[in-house]
């Protein structure tokens, strides 16, 4: 995996690590944070489980979006591993209703560690997938075109074809 | 004021997604796609592009419209001819997918990051 495809963020969070793990693992506390600002995030499934779902609605004005994500590994209290897409009403994933290249899945890891009565989360996410029209187009644009699209262009050729 | 506030930021966010849906839609295509490759380096006119289809002519125009619409294309008048070149700038802008992940995390960890705080205040 090209490390500049993957998205790595850490933030320490003021509380200990069992609430920070309740607030992913619980519906009570995920309601009240997980959806975008300003959207009334509405919980359609939620099974905090190996290969169980959370699939839900966010009401954005204008772009009601759902959002669905499948648990693949969880350790309590230390680590959570997920795919999450964009999904339809029935809960299949389908592109982001923003960009038709932005990554169908996702697979997110977030470990959390305690220090000092607070609680450090990384978070780790990649794509998971390109369909072969992407994977054509850019290679395409790569030959075609030496220089001046920047490097965008670049990095995207160069993962496409290992996270196919 | 608050309220004014919010709407702005829809309001933002709205033409944003607008404009991104439209560059992909562009691309979404792989005539388009096709077109934009062969006007990449040089400026082309219009039957030289409709010649290496197979498709007619007024369907590579209208292909030729939208990606002019969608701002990749850039159009000149030489003579009788119309002259294509790509403009791909705003496709480097949106194809960076994880800029705009780290955005939604940013926000997610913001807001667990208060939800935490209030919720621990209450205690």
């Amino acid at each position: 995996m090209d490390a500049q495809n993957v998205l790595k963020l850490t933030r320490t969070f003021d509380a200990p690590r069992q609430l920070v793990w309740a607030s992913f693992s619980q519906a009570e506390h995920l309601a009240h944070w997980w959806g975008p600002k300003g959207c009334h995030l509405q919980i359609v499934d939620f099974e905090f489980r190996e290969g169980g779902a959370f699939h839900y609605f966010m009401d954005m004005p204008n772009n009601p979006m759902w959002g669905k994500i499948t648990y693949e590994s969880l350790i309590e209290p230390e680590k959570i591993v997920y795919l999450s897409g964009f999904a339809n009403a029935d809960g299949e994933v389908i592109r982001a209703p923003f960009s038709e290249l932005f990554p169908l899945l996702i697979r997110s890891e977030l470990t959390l560690t305690e220090v000092d009565g607070q609680t450090i989360v990384q978070m780790q996410g990649y794509p998971l997938n390109a369909t072969q029209a992407e994977i054509d187009f850019f290679n395409g644009m790569k030959s075609n075109m030496e220089q001046g699209f920047g490097s965008t262009f670049d990095q995207l050729a160069e993962y496409l074809p290992k996270v196919a | 004021m608050r309220n004014q506030i919010v709407t702005r930021i829809f309001v933002t966010e709205q033409l944003l997604i607008d404009m991104r849906r439209d560059v992909f839609q562009a691309i979404a295509d792989p005539t388009r796609r096709e077109i934009i490759q062969m006007v990449a380096h040089e400026r082309l006119h219009l039957n030289a592009i409709a010649d290496q289809f197979s498709i007619s002519r007024p369907a590579i125009s209208k292909h030729i419209k939208i990606l002019w619409e969608c701002g990749l294309l850039d159009i000149q008048q030489q003579g009788r001819e119309r002259y294509c070149k790509a403009k791909v700038e705003p496709l480097t802008e949106v194809s960076d997918w994880v800029e705009q992940f780290r955005a939604i995390w940013e926000q997610k960890f913001d807001a667990l990051d208060d939800y935490l705080k209030k919720i621990q205040k209450k205690k």
